[in-house]
């Protein structure tokens, strides 16, 4: 534990040294909700309704701004470190480490995302509601959508990691990466609100763990109906949680079993 | 070698640098396979949503569902131009500066900016591009549109001059990471913006409307030659092309002041 502890703070005096492009995004994040709110207005207006599948106005531009906050907890570079490491051949050194390489790379996550929770993700939540103000936000909805939106890390960084593993037979593993990025955007939520999905895809997306990455946490922090009180947060929590150790089970599997035939420059 | 001089020689390096990805994509067989399909699956996620919104709401003022798809078309085939030439722009600035490497760039025969974008040819652009040029002639097909000698040629040359904005663009944000040295996200937060193009210019309000047709033209890209095949010209067309080649002057201009501000490693 101490190893992994000094591993987080090594990585986040490193990533701490780059604060100033985390700041970028308090430039450019509020442009694209500007333009959301235009896009928005005048979409509505055009439609005439007040609400549509079951987002107001506010929320639906929240939906959609809301969008990089996800990211910013989730973001890591698991899946392309991992494949550059057994590309290079340089896995070899990380069998030599006291820590294993999963909870190194989860370390070198969990640090790049501490500084970009707190130089991203709160300044700009800041800004943006001084610039459209999210009145369905409460306390206790915020609250939920942090510790879902955790989860989400963490579920992520499973999923991350598998795909990493595959590098292992793929060498290049970049297009497995990109069916994981556009299956998060249309099956998770990231690209447009589920409910706008087709009711049959609605369904099979129940039983895969990616809405439970976007669109979950994304709920809480829009304080939906259907998301009030206790129950449905510790039902979120529990799906999640049943998702982190099925994954974290697959990736010890295919670790063990990868690891033994992997062959470096060298032998 | 400088200026126009130059051209012919980073013509030649930029084929030199397809046939490298080229051989590149093809020692990972698989990975090239699956990678040409994510593509253009990766290309369709847009459409996809547009058509989702579509469908969900009133449509979009001025556009019909055929239209509409011949415009996801001009998309599909603007998404695979500039990843086949700009691609791997972003990615490769990215890695140099970060690296340390880019000094290397600065004593070579041609100049850096130069050498970067003869180095971003990206295989996985052709996929989209063919898909896009397909779906455009079947929509063209089923709608009923008058084409005039002009109509290829300016389509072609509204393309051209999308290519001189993005590049104008592309050199702006190297010249953020110059200056930040580290800027992980910069690719996704520029695409962010970029996304707004990906509608139709008439669902934004005027405002908007006008900034993306004339002082931020990212009409030129999609709206632009979607209006020209549908024989639906206009005057902030021509504004919108001079504004994008001054736009690439003046990006050039200024990465020449960052460049000379560059300080590296060694100080």
């Amino acid at each position: 534990m101490s190893a992994f502890l000094k591993v987080l703070e090594m990585n986040v005096r490193v990533f701490f040294q780059y604060r100033a492009s985390f700041g970028i995004s308090l430039v450019i994040f509020p442009i694209v909700l500007i333009v959301n709110v235009m896009l928005f207005e005048s979409l509505y207006a055009y439609s005439g309704n007040d609400e549509i599948r079951g987002y107001s106005l506010t929320q639906m531009i929240w939906y959609f701004a809301a969008v990089p906050f996800v990211y910013v907890f989730i973001y890591n570079f698991a899946a392309s470190r991992l494949s550059g490491r057994i590309l290079a051949g340089e896995l070899t050194m990380d069998f030599l480490r006291p820590l294993h390489i999963y909870y190194y790379e989860f370390a070198h996550a969990a640090a790049s995302r501490i500084i970009g929770v707190s130089v991203e993700f709160l300044p700009t939540l800041f800004i943006y509601s001084l610039i459209y103000y999210p009145d369905f936000l409460t306390f206790a909805s915020f609250f939920k959508f942090l510790i879902v939106a955790i989860f989400a890390f963490i579920l992520m960084f499973q999923l991350n990691f598998i795909v990493g593993l595959t590098a292992f037979v793929l060498k290049e593993n970049s297009a497995v990466s990109d069916i994981m990025n556009i299956t998060l955007g249309l099956l998770g939520g990231a690209a447009v609100p589920l409910d706008f999905m087709p009711e049959a895809v609605q369904r099979v997306v129940q039983f895969l763990p990616f809405q439970y990455i976007f669109y979950e946490p994304l709920q809480y922090f829009l304080n939906q109906p259907d998301k009030a009180g206790v129950t449905p947060l510790l039902y979120t929590l529990l799906v999640q949680l049943i998702w982190i150790a099925a994954l974290y089970v697959i990736n010890r599997l295919i670790w063990a079993y990868f690891s033994k035939q992997f062959c470096a420059a060298g032998g | 070698m400088r200026g126009l001089m130059a051209l012919p020689g980073l013509l030649r390096l930029f084929l030199w640098n397809c046939k490298l990805d080229i051989s590149r994509n093809m020692a990972y067989r698989f990975n090239f396979i699956a990678g040409t399909l994510i593509s253009l699956l990766n290309s369709g996620v847009a459409p996809i949503v547009q058509y989702l919104i579509f469908t969900t709401t009133n449509g979009y003022p001025g556009w019909t569902v055929q239209q509409l798809i011949l415009f996801q078309g001009v998309l599909l085939l603007w998404g695979g131009v500039r990843t086949m030439v700009f691609g791997r722009v972003l990615p490769e600035m990215n890695s140099l500066v970060g690296s340390g490497e880019f000094d290397r760039l600065l004593v070579k025969p041609y100049p850096p900016m130069g050498v970067l974008l003869a180095s971003g040819f990206q295989l996985s652009g052709f996929a989209p591009t063919i898909a896009g040029v397909v779906i455009i002639a079947m929509s063209l097909s089923s709608l009923d549109v008058v084409w005039h000698w002009w109509t290829l040629p300016l389509f072609l040359v509204l393309l051209l001059v999308g290519c001189c904005l993005y590049a104008a663009l592309l050199i702006l944000m190297c010249c953020i990471i110059l200056v930040a040295i580290q800027m992980g996200r910069l690719g996704e937060l520029f695409e962010k913006l970029l996304s707004f193009s990906d509608y139709p210019i008439s669902i934004y309000p005027r405002i908007l409307g006008r900034l993306f047709s004339i002082a931020l033209p990212f009409a030129i890209w999609i709206n632009f030659p979607a209006q020209t095949l549908l024989n639906r010209l206009d005057v902030t067309m021509i504004w919108g092309a001079i504004v994008s080649i001054v736009l690439l002057f003046v990006s050039h201009g200024l990465w020449k002041l960052c460049l000379s501000k560059y300080t590296s490693a060694g100080g």
